[in-house]
């Protein structure tokens, strides 16, 4: 019984010790760690899947597999919201580009964003 | 039979507090995004108005997130976040404020940033997924809903 314990002890500490290994060989040859590289893989992978969708919004298998990752999508999303609470990793520093500038009031309809195009939402239940 | 219960009671108990890591996570999550927001607006205003950022930034929490007017945010009419997707995992986020500026101008205010999907607030993320599309544009705060149906 100890023996299976130490067997499988000694499995994970390996695979751990593999798995930063090859990340840290990964970022060095490509500038980017494997998480970022598998991040813009699924974002990519998400899209295709859901314009398709959009293209062929009557075929089952398009609204199933859409489904499917969006699924997958916000899971692996709260997976990694929740490892950052534990990493208390903070936002990367943004740049921010600030710019002012002064605008007849007549004139502030075409400043002020999209909003004429009608898409505007409120976000004061998100702030 | 006991050993029933304490595993019934562990299986419990995880799971609550799994939910409540989730709940904290959320949290975490959407009180960067607005603290990200309000600092830029504070940023641009302290730096048009001459008066000290941490103070516009609490007034400008007072003001959009409780509702209460604040002497120091009289001035600002409205504010507007847009977002738009540069490629698969970048987003710009940009805000835009406008605040008085005598009786025939305003003065308008862009603070812009890019962010990854994962900074996005879940609201904004859905939106992207369920409605596709390159762009979409959010009010965060009106002074004035009859100034609002104005813009749009």
């Amino acid at each position: 019984m100890i023996d299976l314990v130490w067997q499988i002890g000694a499995a994970i500490l390996g695979a751990v010790a593999a798995a930063v290994v090859a990340d840290m060989v990964v970022e060095q040859v490509t500038g980017k760690d494997i998480a970022t590289h598998f991040s813009a893989w699924w974002n990519a992978l998400r899209d295709r899947v859901l314009a398709w969708r959009k293209s062929n919004p009557s075929l089952a298998s398009a609204r199933i597999l859409a489904r499917i990752v969006l699924v997958a999508d916000e899971a692996q999303h709260a997976a990694r919201q929740m490892v950052n609470v534990i990493l208390s990793a903070k936002q990367s520093e943004r740049e921010v580009e600030i710019s002012s500038e002064r605008v007849a009031l007549e004139d502030i309809q075409k400043k002020v964003s999209t909003a004429s195009a009608g898409k505007v939402l409120d976000l004061t239940d998100v702030i | 039979m006991l050993r029933g219960i304490l595993t019934t009671a562990t299986v419990v108990v995880g799971a609550y507090l799994i939910y409540r890591w989730f709940q904290a996570a959320q949290a975490a999550h959407a009180s960067r995004f607005r603290g990200g927001v309000v600092n830029d607006v504070a940023t641009w205003m302290a730096d048009e108005l001459g008066e000290e950022r941490a103070a516009l930034t609490s007034a400008l929490f007072d003001t959009i997130e409780r509702g209460r007017p604040n002497p120091m945010t009289k001035r600002l009419r409205r504010i507007e976040c847009e977002f738009a997707k540069k490629d698969f995992s970048t987003y710009r986020r940009t805000v835009i404020a406008l605040l008085d500026s005598g009786e025939e101008e305003g003065l308008v205010g862009r603070m812009a940033c890019d962010l990854s999907r994962d900074d996005l607030p879940d609201q904004v993320r859905t939106l992207f997924n369920r409605e596709g599309g390159s762009d979409h544009s959010f009010v965060l705060y009106d002074r004035n809903e009859a100034m609002a149906g104005g813009f749009a």
